[in-house]
């Protein structure tokens, strides 16, 4: 019955949210210009300062999905704050992952961040990502929880909104 | 020294066993008081509502009848008042000419003056011999004074009182009541030495040493005892007192209730039916009561009028023949008296003397431990300057010194008397001055801490009390503490406690000195228990750190805290300063971690699925990294090793940044190889961008 309680809960908080708001599409970067992401549509792709990408479109997630090593961008409503989203966008090395007891894991990139659903006058014009390429993620399949993150040494980035010239 | 293992081995034997008892009794007792009251409060009330409606009812009822009947009857006796009253002044008025002229004329033909001169002669000699011993009696007796102290003194001597003094209990006297005395069940001076001197100095030392051992270890054991019996003993007072019966307060809620609101029901409707009816009555009675007093009031005022006038014209004329016989009578026979109230007065001073021939000049109540603290548990004795006027020595058994309490509830409590009472030890010289020190003896406790004590000093000679003086005393420590700042806690964490230490004597403390933290609870682990001040110079401040852990995940720890301050520079540890406070102290980390799964399968073995809950309660971060880390210690504290359990996965796990006050969960699977022991503990290790916000450890 409790593992029961923590597989909806892990469905409830996942749903809803596989569009990303239109007042945070635009092209957004890093102040030194190394880190950019565009906003379009429910897709977003960034781009970072060794020349590689992360390109998504917003989804539902499933722990069926995660502990199968697919990458993808995830969102879901924040459990405090009912105007933000928040995003949990992982790009698993499907080579580390392991599994014991229906316990899963495995490294990956991960990026986080918090979107505004609502801007009360204009667009987003800034937004923080955690980004790292050696993340954890992690599921439980009995019951349903999952987590992911990055290390200690891992700090946000804060991009800014690309103005049109 | 000598003796005081064996005091130590009573009190260690008596002070724990007699500290419980005492405080499950009064602990109990206080609980059951407590509760008791505020039940039987709201029984109270209750009844009391409706003792209110019933008694409301009946008293308008009564009230009404009785005001009519009460109207009536007053209005008949003050009209009837009234109008006799008005006949009086009226008859007063007609009768005064007559009836004074008839009593002037009575008076002249009297034997007035004849009677005032004889009654001057008489008090003018009576009034000369009470003036004479007014005047003449006390100079008599301040001559005689004046000659004795011009008596040279022929001697000065000292006598210490020490040799007949108890030896007094350096003791906290916390929670004691009245006097905690050995019982010497373990005393043995029995050992001999080569010569008589020597063995009786060995019976006098192990016997300091006896007393001394009991006295300083068992008021530490009472009070220990004391406080851990009192908590759990009142909280089963409490809960005795939830199956009382409150059939009195209820039976007493009703009946006050209804009388009060009898009362004000009864009272309104009397005062309206009693107005209605009064002002017919009080007509009719008046103006009856006139024609039937006047002439009765007449014949007695005229009566009164000639006494008066009689009355006046006998004073007038045995006054006028009263003065001169006093005048004449009193100056004849001053002087004869004058001499003999003299001498009289002479003769009961002599007499005095002989009677109470001693006198204090100088009083004072000394500290042994001088450092211009009144300690708790220093031994206080007085000292006494006295005179003795006698031309032969004073026997010593005839003196006595006594001091008490002012204040009986004083003693025992804030003041313990040990010496209540002594003879002097050594005769007084003749004409001699002599300074009494190390007189009678008593302590202050810890309970008169901050509080005035007085204390009743009395000298008396062959029973007759000589002097009689208070002496009004404060207890402090030597050294005062203070928190410098408040009290903190973080689970799993290290924080500080800083105390200032002030010392407020006139004398440095040793190199011994040190403050100890006291804290009893396992929601708190005390890193340091023990800061050493060292030496403390007058009205220097220090400031002291204690470190300490909270074991705990609730928001505030609510328990006694105690500092106290110790010097053990004598050789055996002193209490020179302590502060107590009931303290709500928070438990603030910026996150908070609990276990929302059963972990007891890991005392078997096999796979456990340790599900933790974390919140963030403080942290205003935003996207920083989290890792958590799970140890395995064993009952004892120490790291188990991987044989014995290990985490499935990667250990530390990476887990999602935790925005302000959200809360989520997350699984760490173990596997457990063998049975962990009951006691073994999850150490759960939280950290924020590098930094350990919080450890929690989950019990098995």
């Amino acid at each position: 019955m409790k593992k029961m309680g923590f597989i909806a809960l892990g469905l409830l908080a996942l749903a809803s949210a596989c569009k990303l708001p239109a007042d945070t599409k635009g092209k957004y970067s890093s102040a030194d210009g190394k880190i950019t992401m565009e906003i379009k549509g429910s897709k977003a792709k960034v781009t970072f300062a060794d020349g590689h990408t992360l390109e998504a479109k917003a989804t539902d997630l499933s722990v069926q999905i995660l502990s199968e090593a697919k990458a993808g961008m995830y969102l879901q409503n924040s459990p405090t704050d009912e105007n933000i989203l928040e995003v949990f966008w992982v790009n698993p090395d499907r080579k580390t992952l392991q599994e014991q007891s229906d316990f899963v894991w495995m490294k990956s990139e991960v990026l986080i961040a918090r979107l505004p659903k609502k801007v009360s006058k204009g667009k987003m014009q800034e937004v923080q990502i955690l980004h790292c390429v050696d993340g954890q993620v992690l599921v439980d399949r009995p019951t349903g929880l999952y987590e992911g993150g990055c290390p200690q040494d891992t700090y946000p980035t804060l991009l800014s909104r690309v103005s049109k010239r | 020294m000598a003796g005081q293992n064996d005091g130590q081995a009573e009190a260690t034997e008596r002070g724990a066993t007699e500290g419980a008892l005492a405080g499950a009794q009064i602990g109990a007792r206080d609980g059951y008081d407590r509760c008791y009251a505020s039940q039987g409060q709201q029984e109270y009330q209750s009844s009391y509502a409706q003792g209110s409606t019933d008694g409301n009812r009946d008293g308008l009822n009564v009230g009404a009848n009785d005001g009519n009947a009460r109207g009536l009857a007053d209005g008949q006796r003050d009209g009837d008042r009234e109008g006799s009253k008005m006949a009086d002044v009226q008859a007063a008025r007609d009768a005064a000419g007559p009836g004074e002229q008839q009593g002037r004329l009575e008076a002249d033909r009297s034997d007035a003056a004849a009677r005032g001169a004889v009654a001057g002669r008489s008090d003018g000699d009576s009034d000369a011999y009470r003036r004479a011993f007014d005047v003449e009696y006390p100079r008599g007796q301040r001559d005689v004074r004046a000659e004795m102290e011009k008596l040279p003194v022929l001697s000065r001597d000292w006598i210490s009182q020490a040799s007949l003094a108890q030896p007094l209990m350096a003791s906290s006297g916390q929670n004691q009541v009245g006097v905690i005395q050995p019982d010497y069940r373990h005393y043995d001076d029995s050992r001999v030495w080569p010569t008589i001197e020597e063995t009786d100095a060995y019976k006098g030392y192990y016997r300091n040493g006896y007393l001394d051992g009991f006295g300083r270890l068992f008021p530490m054991l009472y009070d220990q005892a004391y406080r851990s019996a009192y908590t759990p003993a009142q909280q089963a007072g409490c809960q005795k007192a939830a199956s009382a019966d409150y059939s009195a307060q209820r039976r007493q809620g009703y009946d006050e209730g209804r009388a009060k609101a009898y009362k004000i029901a009864y009272d309104s409707a009397y005062a309206q039916a009693s107005k209605s009816a009064y002002p017919g009555a009080y007509s009719v009675a008046q103006q009856f009561a006139y024609q039937r007093d006047y002439q009765p009031f007449y014949q007695k005022h005229f009566e009164l009028a000639r006494q008066r006038g009689y009355k006046a014209r006998y004073d007038a004329l045995y006054v006028a023949a009263y003065d001169p016989a006093h005048t004449a009578a009193y100056a004849k026979a001053y002087s004869g008296y004058a001499a003999s109230a003299y001498q009289a007065g002479r003769a009961a001073e002599t007499n005095e003397f002989k009677l109470k021939p001693l006198k204090v000049l100088s009083l004072t109540l000394d500290e042994t431990i001088p450092n211009g603290v009144f300690e708790p548990g220093e031994p206080l004795r007085f000292s006494v300057k006295v005179k003795n006027y006698a031309g032969q020595a004073i026997d010593a058994s005839k003196v006595k010194l006594t001091v008490t309490a002012a204040n009986a509830s004083d003693s025992g409590k804030n003041v313990i008397i040990s010496d209540a009472s002594q003879l002097l030890a050594k005769n007084l010289k003749p004409q001699s001055e002599t300074d009494v020190t190390d007189a009678l003896g008593l302590r202050l406790t810890e309970s008169a801490i901050k509080k005035s004590i007085t204390v009743n000093f009395e000298l008396t000679y062959e029973g007759r009390r000589i002097h009689f003086e208070s002496k009004t005393i404060t207890a402090s420590f030597l050294s005062t503490l203070r928190l410098v700042s408040p009290l903190g806690l973080q689970e799993g964490l290290t924080t500080q406690a800083n105390i200032e230490v002030t010392n407020q004597s006139n004398q440095p403390t040793s190199s011994k000195t040190k403050v100890k933290m006291l804290w009893n609870t396992s929601e708190v682990e005390i890193l340091q228990p023990e800061a050493t001040v060292g030496v403390l110079k007058p009205g220097e401040k220090k400031i002291v750190s204690f470190l300490m852990k909270g074991r705990t995940t609730r928001s505030q720890v609510d328990v006694p805290i105690a500092f106290q301050v110790t010097d053990s520079g004598s050789g055996t540890e002193r209490r020179i300063g302590l502060m107590e406070f009931q303290s709500q102290v928070p438990v603030m980390n910026d996150y908070r971690i609990s276990i929302d799964s059963d972990l007891s399968g890991a005392l078997k073995g096999g796979l456990v699925r340790a599900i933790y809950k974390i919140t963030n309660q403080n942290s205003r971060l935003v996207l920083r990294p989290l890792l958590v880390t799970l140890r395995f210690l064993s009952p004892d504290q120490k790291t188990l090793s991987a044989t014995t359990a290990s985490v499935i996965g990667p250990n530390p796990q990476y887990v999602r940044p935790l925005e302000n006050k959200a809360s989520r969960n997350f699984v760490i699977p173990v596997v457990v190889n063998q049975g962990m022991a009951k006691g073994s503990i999850f150490e759960l290790e939280v950290q924020e961008e590098g930094e350990v916000v919080v450890i929690h450890r989950g019990v098995l």
